[in-house]
């Protein structure tokens, strides 16, 4: 009898630590928790690391593309927020993960509309794979313990004069005020990731 | 001969003011597509009178959706009196002419292609489908009491489709 419960207490101990880092990976997943760290290079060979900015108010990793007519309808809006936000203390990071996008187009690209982030070669889309990003362009806000504290888009319209939320901004606004981010979650209409 | 002037004056002052519909043509040969918000197409999956359906959400400038197309046009060429195909373009209002009409006639689309508003892409991403994020291509495969019974992300082939609707035909 002793034995039994033994055993039934030692099965219920194994399951249970299965059942809670079963959970912690499907909410990791599932974006609910801490994002991955990430160390990936900028188009001039410099290395940016995620974990390196836990000083920040905050960092907007935004996923991007050279290509893509939606992610280039917002090339002005994040120019314009990141030029305003980043003197606030809060840095940006954009990634492109696609496949056929190289680094010198990249750069091209980012040089010609002015971006004053780097834009991070996600090779092999492994950051996208990991944050299961989706689209461009699609934003992840995390604070410097890289809890996600925002996802999805930008705001709600390809055109700027049609815009009703500013889903990115109020979700920067309310986390400089010290404020819970009351939209945590939206969709991110955009181009498709192209995986390898 | 100064009152033919006059009814000839009318009569091209009537063929310019002609009134512009919703349904806009660029010519006889060009394909009409209808530019419709999000009620039009809750009506659309709504009002299936006995006929399950097949929407598909794509744009031009989506590569794996300008891909799958032609596999869409010959399973509707297939399976069109089965089942109702549309496909709605997710383009901006402003490339109906220049993009949208063009790749449809190319591609000899024999079915009904809908442009949905701008405005209304957000609001039908959070009404269609919880799970659906936002990428296209996207395909939704209803019965024919309108229940959505399928929802497929990205690229898809014929078989892929064929094997889709055959669970509601």
């Amino acid at each position: 009898m002793k034995k039994i419960l033994i055993v039934s207490l030692v099965l219920a101990l194994i399951l249970g630590t299965l059942v809670y880092f079963n959970s912690n990976t499907v909410e990791a997943k599932t974006m609910k928790g801490k994002v991955e760290n990430f160390s990936l290079k900028n188009y001039d060979g410099k290395t940016f690391t995620l974990s390196d900015y836990k000083d920040a108010k905050a960092i907007v990793i935004l996923f991007v593309a050279t290509q893509c007519p939606i992610s280039n309808d917002y090339n002005t809006r994040m120019v314009k927020i990141a030029n305003e936000f980043s003197e606030k203390g809060v840095v940006f990071l954009g990634i492109n993960s696609n496949k056929k996008e190289d680094v010198d187009e990249i750069e091209e690209h980012a040089k010609s509309n002015k971006f004053p982030f780097p834009v991070l070669k996600d090779v092999n889309n492994l950051i996208a794979d990991k944050y299961d990003a989706q689209v461009t362009p699609e934003i992840y806000v995390v604070n410097g313990s890289l809890e996600l504290l925002y996802h999805g888009r930008i705001d709600d319209s390809r055109k700027e004069a049609d815009v009703k939320s500013h889903n990115l901004i109020n979700a920067l606004n309310e986390i400089l005020e010290g404020k819970e981010v009351s939209v945590k979650q939206t969709k991110a209409f955009g181009c498709t990731i192209k995986r390898i | 001969m100064k009152l033919i002037n006059y009814l000839l004056l009318i009569l091209i002052f009537v063929g310019c003011n002609e009134k512009q519909t919703q349904q806009t043509t660029i010519s006889s040969a060009a394909p009409e597509i209808e530019i419709i918000n999000l009620d039009d197409v809750k009506e659309l999956i709504s009002e299936r009178n006995g006929k399950p359906l097949f929407i598909n959400f794509w744009a031009t400038w989506c590569a794996p959706c300008v891909e799958e197309f032609p596999d869409i046009v010959e399973l509707s060429e297939n399976k069109g009196e089965e089942i109702e195909f549309v496909a709605i373009s997710l383009d901006s209002e402003s490339d109906l002419n220049g993009k949208v009409k063009p790749f449809v006639k190319k591609n000899n689309v024999n079915f009904k292609v809908l442009l949905l508003k701008e405005s209304d892409v957000y609001p039908l991403l959070d009404w269609i489908n919880d799970e659906w994020r936002g990428a296209i291509p996207a395909t939704f495969i209803y019965d024919n009491k309108g229940n959505q019974v399928d929802f497929m992300l990205g690229l898809q082939s014929y078989s892929k489709f064929e094997n889709a609707i055959n669970k509601v035909l």
